[in-house]
């Protein structure tokens, strides 16, 4: 079995794209790819120019990805000394780490241990170690799942934030309304396989709050 | 520069961890200690001519075993055991999306335990020289030996690494060279006194040399020249295996990918 098959998408800088389908129709997979942690049995993708297999370390250096999973920090450590973690590794400078929890609203947690952060606070230093690196490309993976309304509107305002800046957004999700008419474009997947890929620049400026 | 980086950063992760696990840190360093007392209890019954035949008494002999057996077994593991613990807590995928080769991530997540590991062997041999004495220091011959027997360990332990990335379980390599290399390298006791068939395993262990290299710039004070047998082997590890297992990890990681099990434990 296939986890993609044949897909053809080109989303352009500036667009916030939701991929959408039932559950491992490939939106994972895709996101994964493109963030190249995994590796395809065929064909090519490019970020920013740069092939996801024999380039990538220069895709790295433009794509952040988040996901649904909240075991990418280390249990014993705060939330600000994971991002220090991160921000070593990335070679971004220290202070940068302060004004993400500010973005994310962690500013008041980030002295706490990550094993008491809540599912939502979780997600939120996710997000906010995405935006260590200004990324050019911002790969989400049901990024919406454990937030509560207030987070959600924070989510998307960095979202939109993002694309306005000139980055590209992919947001996997079963939920185009939690976008909240901050989406220009929705692929649909279906084993696999492409099978819709709509403009919703109509359907958006009606639900926009 | 980069490695550099990327080991500082682990390095103060890991620092920052294991100060929350201080008991922990306390016993470990105990256990290496009690465990040298035990060879203080036993080193009178040890024939009268061991130093004069090993050149220093047995517990100074038994010390440099295991200190430079732990420290060498650290870097063995070090690699292996870090990206099984990424494994397990989930943070792997993580730190391999930082935007350099994924081979040199995996290799500066080694950095703490390699340290951790020779800064214990250096506080096990401080305490056997204040306890009996009968070292007799070279120290070029020391930094030698430290820096080549490290890099053939660390270039042996990034190839137990790429195992552990493929196979998904604990260091098979590692536990084996370990359990058996200890002994059979002479760590407890000299290697000329085993059976015929034991020599020849300790002929082609690299512990052997190292241990060999370690007991001639600590207890005789030999120079670089009087080393540079063993210390010639061990850097032929290093230089072979080293970018083999480099290579390797490479592949390894390339095969988790196309998988899509780098998490998977």
């Amino acid at each position: 079995m296939l986890a993609l098959d044949g897909v053809t998408v080109s989303v352009p800088s500036g667009t916030v794209c939701a991929l959408v389908g039932r559950n491992g129709s490939g939106k994972s997979t895709l996101l994964r790819v493109l963030a190249t942690l995994v590796l395809p049995d065929g064909g090519s993708a490019l970020v920013e120019g740069h092939d996801v297999v024999d380039d990538d370390v220069a895709v790295r250096r433009c794509v952040a990805l988040v996901t649904a999973d909240d075991r990418s920090f280390s249990l014993r450590l705060t939330g600000r000394e994971n991002l220090e973690l991160f921000a070593g590794l990335h070679g971004v400078p220290g202070d940068a780490v302060g004004e993400v929890l500010a973005r994310v609203d962690l500013a008041g947690a980030a002295g706490d241990v990550y094993a008491t952060y809540s599912s939502g606070m979780r997600q939120r230093l996710a997000l906010a170690r995405a935006l260590l690196t200004q990324p050019s490309v911002l790969l989400l993976d049901e990024p919406f799942r454990a937030l509560d309304e207030v987070s959600a509107d924070t989510l998307r305002s960095v979202i939109a934030a993002a694309a306005e800046g000139g980055a590209t957004v992919l947001v996997a999700t079963h939920h185009l309304e939690e976008l909240g008419g901050r989406c220009d474009r929705a692929v649909r997947l279906e084993a696999g396989r492409v099978v819709a890929d709509d403009d919703l620049a109509g359907w958006c400026a009606e639900v926009a709050p | 520069m980069t490695t550099r980086r990327l080991a500082g950063a682990f390095l103060r992760r890991d620092v920052r961890i294991m100060r929350s696990y201080r008991a922990a840190l306390v016993g470990q360093l105990l256990g290496t200690l009690l465990f040298l007392a035990s060879f203080a209890v036993v080193s009178p019954i040890i024939s009268e001519d061991f130093g004069d035949r090993y050149g220093a008494g047995y517990l100074a002999f038994a010390a440099v075993g295991i200190a430079v057996t732990g420290a060498l077994l650290s870097a063995l593991q070090a690699f292996s055991e870090s990206v099984r613990e990424a494994q397990l807590e989930g943070t792997l995928e993580a730190v391999l999306m930082a935007p350099v080769r994924r081979e040199a991530v995996v290799a500066a997540m080694g950095a703490y335990p390699v340290l951790a590991g020779t800064a214990a062997a250096g506080l096990t041999l401080a305490v056997a020289a204040g306890l009996a004495g009968g070292f007799d220091v070279h120290p070029v011959s020391v930094l030698l030996a430290l820096v080549v027997s490290l890099a053939a360990f660390a270039a042996l332990g990034l190839l137990a690494a790429a195992v552990v990335l493929v196979a998904k379980r604990g260091n098979p390599v590692a536990t084996l060279i370990g359990m058996v290399g200890a002994v059979t390298a002479g760590a407890y006791a000299p290697v000329d006194t085993f059976p015929g068939w034991l020599q020849a395993v300790a002929d082609v262990n690299p512990l052997t040399y190292a241990l060999d290299a370690w007991r001639s710039a600590t207890l005789r004070g030999e120079g670089p020249g009087a080393v540079a047998g063993e210390l010639g082997v061990l850097g032929t590890v290093a230089v072979v295996v080293g970018p083999l297992a480099w290579w390797v990890l490479g592949r390894a990681i390339d095969v988790a990918r196309r998988d899509g099990t780098l998490v998977s434990y």
